[in-house]
């Protein structure tokens, strides 16, 4: 895991007990790990009684960067420790630190996995049968015919999920087909898992 | 069940008691190449002039046969009921019977080509599927995600269009069972009685 300078000055700025008061930097430090589920917390960074609003600024965009950075990485607290060692934060500091890391990593992670392209996610699928008798074509069908509809999601721009639904009829014989594949990759997946 | 032709296609249809059971034969190939792939103006000239007929006739000749042979394959008519519908004309015996040969040797084909007319809804044609392990991202690095990327072929107006689709582990076990229930459904006893009962 690589730091760059600006966030190393500004972690350093946190180590800095005249600017950062304990109660200050605790916090901070609450806010950064709120915001990662509620992205209105930054307003609450107004409140922070400190010097100057450029510190602030400077030591809260280096923590919320080096949190998720470290999240990115699945950095070990080992590696943690060392950097912010190196920024001169004593230990309760630091513990302070890896103890809400440790609290909210999965959350973060799970929070970057869905940053990124992806294809529309299969939920779940809705299916009706039908027995065709007759059409407007073709008299004397009887024939049974399935609608299916896989029901979708996928990650929009903003990060907000879309719903979405794809539609589709088929035969008996093309449902037989369709279910056998689904078969094959299920039965595919358990020998993997199973390390086979 | 019988075919009820007008009069006017009765009349389009005596062209056949005038020709031989060759060129019958020929027009029968003519009426299905018609129904695969859309009318062709340079064959009925070709015909026409073959023939020393006019062109107006032969159209309306194949016409009037791609007609029968569709609204039979509509009504799904056996042999016999095909026959007796031709019985009105008077046509040989021999041309009768070629134009029921045809019928029968092509009834699935036909069938089926009406069938794909009936819904504007997308057809299954094919699935393909890859099961991929997802272990790094910009965002985040080492990662084990298992991903299975469905590609579905759709198909409309005789045009393959596919979908790309993903899903998990879980949601594909989800998927493969509720599928499963609608296949087992079709041998329960309920669709069974309908299948039955409505014919």
């Amino acid at each position: 895991m690589q730091v760059s300078k600006e966030v190393l000055e500004g972690i350093s700025l946190l180590g800095d007990v005249t600017v950062f008061q304990d109660d200050v930097f605790k916090q901070l430090l609450d806010l950064v790990f709120e915001e990662v589920f509620t992205p209105l917390a930054c307003s609450k960074l107004l409140s922070v009684p400190v010097v100057s609003p450029m510190v602030l600024k400077k030591a809260h965009a280096a923590v919320v960067t080096f949190a998720f950075d470290a999240a990115k990485w699945n950095a070990d607290n080992l590696s943690i420790t060392s950097i912010l060692e190196d920024c001169k934060l004593d230990s309760d500091r630091i513990s302070n630190f890896l103890t809400l890391y440790d609290k909210n990593k999965t959350k973060m992670q799970s929070h970057l996995s869905n940053v990124g392209s992806y294809r529309p996610h299969i939920v779940d699928v809705d299916w009706t049968e039908h027995y065709v008798i007759k059409s407007s074509n073709l008299e004397r069908i009887s024939l049974p015919s399935y609608i299916i509809s896989l029901k979708t999601e996928s990650l929009g721009q903003d990060g907000s999920s879309n719903s979405d639904s794809t539609q589709f009829v088929c035969t008996l014989e093309q449902l037989q087909d369709l279910v056998g594949q689904l078969k094959d990759a299920v039965k595919s997946l358990e020998r993997i898992s199973q390390g086979q | 069940m019988f075919l009820i032709l007008d009069e006017e296609h009765k009349h389009h249809l005596n062209f056949f008691t005038t020709v031989e059971p060759q060129v019958a034969k020929e027009f029968c190939r003519i009426s299905l190449e018609f129904l695969q792939n859309g009318s062709n103006a340079k064959v009925y000239q070709n015909v026409a002039q073959k023939l020393g007929s006019n062109l107006e006739t032969v159209k309306h000749a194949v016409e009037g046969l791609m007609r029968v042979l569709s609204e039979a394959c509509k009504l799904n008519l056996s042999e016999m009921e095909l026959q007796d519908s031709l019985s009105i004309l008077d046509l040989q015996e021999e041309i009768k019977q070629e134009i029921v040969r045809w019928y029968v040797d092509h009834t699935v084909e036909l069938r089926s080509a009406l069938s794909s007319l009936n819904m504007n809804l997308l057809q299954y044609s094919s699935l393909e599927w890859r099961f991929d392990v997802q272990i790094a991202s910009r965002c985040l690095r080492q990662q084990v995600t298992p991903l299975i990327i469905l590609k579905l072929d759709l198909c409309k107006d005789g045009k393959k269009q596919p979908v790309v689709l993903q899903t998990d582990p879980c949601n594909l076990v989800h998927l493969t069972e509720t599928l499963e229930e609608a296949l087992t459904e079709v041998k329960s006893q309920h669709t069974r009685r309908m299948m039955r009962n409505i014919k």
